[in-house]
């Protein structure tokens, strides 16, 4: 269309300006992690994974071409900040067969990729550096005046550390894990009935969720300072170059260490490629709803039973994405209306609008309807005292009003029975 | 804080680039149809906003414009192994899935009017800076009106008046023909003068007022 000449057209653009005005800026970091996970290791029954996997090897030899391309003047060198942050950031990057690959972080720590291992940088910013390792072996350098939190994720293990250098291995195909600390100190949270562990210079921990053990794989330290009794393994000198450990040294492992180790709770399977309910499980709430929406988001909440709609839509809430978690919601509330989770739902809806989007008319509708339903319900005595909330912040001062007399009536030493006195109720 | 990569022992780096793509459009959606996760991110850089803008324009403001922009894409990338047309065309068949996409939007949010507690209708626009105080008027009026016409009449409009798409790219965003879009226009038209006939300032304004 040229310049607006009729009334419609001049009066369509204004519109348009007007939403223009209006809209929010599209938060695309956050989407465009979403659509990295599409590079996760796709599963079989989805058509489109065939083609996938069909071409991968095309793909290979499209990235390397593209790592040679990169050679020429225009070339990213080494060192200086990457012209294009953003083209890494989710990026799958595979090591070649023969060389490391290292992948430099301008605060100047780096993780070493080492020949075939496959990684990918998940965040990158001043708050939070955070690299998944597929698969392979990596080591990772974080320097002593670097103050920013690094966390490196293998399988359902999470690496944290804040100085440190230690090379981390994981082979999903066996579901081995293994980290060695050279300098500093880790943490490791992992799928170990909910331990975490820590680990300081010489020590090492390894995993193998196939075989439910733990396995040392070197002596204890000679540091006095170090808490052997908590550390699942310990090294003397400096520990070895680490390769993805074999199964084969399974046989090796004492039976003290067997004796104590963590139960999977999952298929060897899943714990190759955690399940969004086993992120959601470790704390890994961004983690575990981009797998949701990998597998498909939409799918989920039309199939999944009541509970587990609602462990998404806790999931959602706390990856602070509250369109999500009010899609899980809403469909568990249509799905299962008679279900005492539809009213927990409603109760949550209520919860989303108010603290996420302060949306204090949709929050009393929610809490509204949760006492409707569950007069006397296990969250009746939160949800009226949210309802009076949102009703004062709403500036509807009668309402909140009666709300109060109605709240203290009910449950006078109640937690909101502060604000109903505030709020004028006897 | 960012991050790039280079091989060990070379001098200089290497990164896995979308900047290259986007000068290579042939190569580009090969490298999209391989399933290549550089060229997914730069379909989505390249693509983000104008698949937003759609939404937007036939949604209006609404705060589930990521999540469908995501839905968007989500669908996209799972249907990029069946697009058989050539690199020009790959915005148009975006353009559709947008459309689609929004279609699905409006009349979901009609089945389920009651789960929500307030009508989009019922939410203000936000105000424009620089119209004049009448247009501004008779723009927010239009916006709200736009909700109430049926969903197909509404997507014409949106993408013709507020998009400025023309009518040929209308239809194929659509999945129609040219004839059913002017129709679809003309009764998009037809129903806003007969809607707006409440509003002084912008039946006014539809009928040649000057803002």
């Amino acid at each position: 269309m040229t310049d607006p000449e009729t009334p419609l057209e001049r009066l369509g653009v204004a519109m348009a300006r007007m939403q223009d005005h209006g809209r929010a800026a599209l938060p695309k970091a956050r989407l465009a992690d979403v659509l990295a996970a599409l590079d996760a290791p796709r599963r079989s029954s989805r058509p489109f994974l065939a083609a996938f996997m069909a071409t991968a090897a095309a793909v290979c030899v499209l990235a390397l071409v593209l790592l040679r391309f990169r050679e020429d003047g225009s070339a990213v060198v080494a060192g200086e900040p990457a012209a294009d942050p953003v083209a890494m950031m989710g990026a799958y990057v595979t090591a070649p067969a023969d060389e490391e690959l290292v992948i430099e972080f301008a605060s100047g720590g780096e993780l070493r990729l080492h020949p075939g291992g496959r990684a990918r940088v998940e965040r990158a910013d001043a708050d939070e550096a955070r690299v998944a390792l597929v698969s392979g072996t990596a080591t990772v350098t974080v320097p002593v005046d670097l103050a920013t939190p690094w966390q490196v994720s293998a399988g359902p293990f999470t690496v944290s550390c804040a100085t440190s250098t230690f090379t981390i291995a994981w082979r999903p195909d066996e579901a081995s894990f293994e980290v060695q600390v050279k300098q500093g100190g880790i943490t490791v949270l992992g799928p170990m009935a909910g331990e975490t562990h820590a680990l300081e210079t010489g020590q090492s921990l390894r995993m193998d969720l196939h075989d439910t053990a733990a396995v040392p794989t070197s002596q204890p330290a000679p540091s006095p300072s170090v808490p052997t009794a908590v550390l699942p393994t310990v090294s003397e000198a400096s520990p070895p170059e680490l390769e993805p450990p074999r199964r084969t040294t399974r046989s090796a492992k004492p039976e003290a260490a067997r004796s104590t180790a963590p139960t999977p709770t999952s298929p060897p399977e899943a714990a190759a490629e955690p399940s969004w309910q086993q992120l959601a499980q470790l704390g890994r709430y961004r983690d575990a709803l981009t797998e949701a929406e990998r597998i498909g988001f939409a799918d989920l909440v039309g199939t999944l039973p009541a509970a587990d709609l609602l462990r998404l839509a806790d999931t959602a809430r706390f990856a602070r994405n509250s369109g999500r978690a009010q899609k899980a919601l809403t469909e568990l509330r249509r799905r299962f209306p008679d279900a005492p989770e539809a009213g927990t739902a409603g109760y949550m809806l209520g919860r989303i609008a108010f603290d996420l989007a302060a949306d204090y008319d949709r929050a009393m509708h929610w809490f509204s309807t949760y006492l409707d339903e569950h007069p006397e319900g296990p969250l009746a005595k939160e949800a009226l005292g949210r309802l009076m909330e949102s009703q004062e912040r709403a500036g509807r001062a009668s309402e909140a009003q009666a709300t109060a007399r109605r709240y203290l009536a009910r449950h006078p030493e109640g937690p909101h029975a502060d604000l109903a006195h505030r709020l004028g109720a006897p | 804080m960012t991050a790039h990569a280079r091989r060990s022992g070379v001098a200089t780096g290497t990164l896995l680039s979308t900047a290259r793509f986007l000068e290579e459009d042939e190569a580009f959606l090969h490298a999209l149809q391989s399933g290549h996760r550089g060229a997914a991110a730069a379909f989505f850089e390249r693509h983000a906003d104008h698949v937003e803008r759609v939404l937007v324009r036939v949604l209006g403001v609404d705060a589930e414009i990521p999540d469908l922009v995501q839905e968007v894409f989500l669908r996209a990338l799972r249907g990029i192994g069946d697009f058989r047309g050539g690199p020009d065309k790959l915005r148009g068949w975006t353009t559709r899935i947008a459309v689609f996409t929004a279609r699905g939007c409006i009349r979901r949010r009609r089945a389920r009017w009651w789960l929500r507690s307030i009508a989009p209708e019922e939410l203000p626009e936000p105000q424009a800076d620089d119209a004049s105080p009448e247009l501004a008027h008779a723009a927010a009026g239009a916006l709200r009106l736009l909700h109430r016409l049926p969903v197909d009449e509404r997507i014409a409009f949106s993408l013709r008046y507020l998009e400025e798409m023309e009518l040929r790219e209308i239809a194929e965003a659509c999945d129609t023909s040219l004839a059913t879009i002017k129709r679809r226009l003309a009764r998009a038209q037809a129903r806003i003068q007969r809607l707006a006939a409440r509003d002084a300032t912008l039946s006014s304004w539809l009928q040649g007022g000057d803002g």
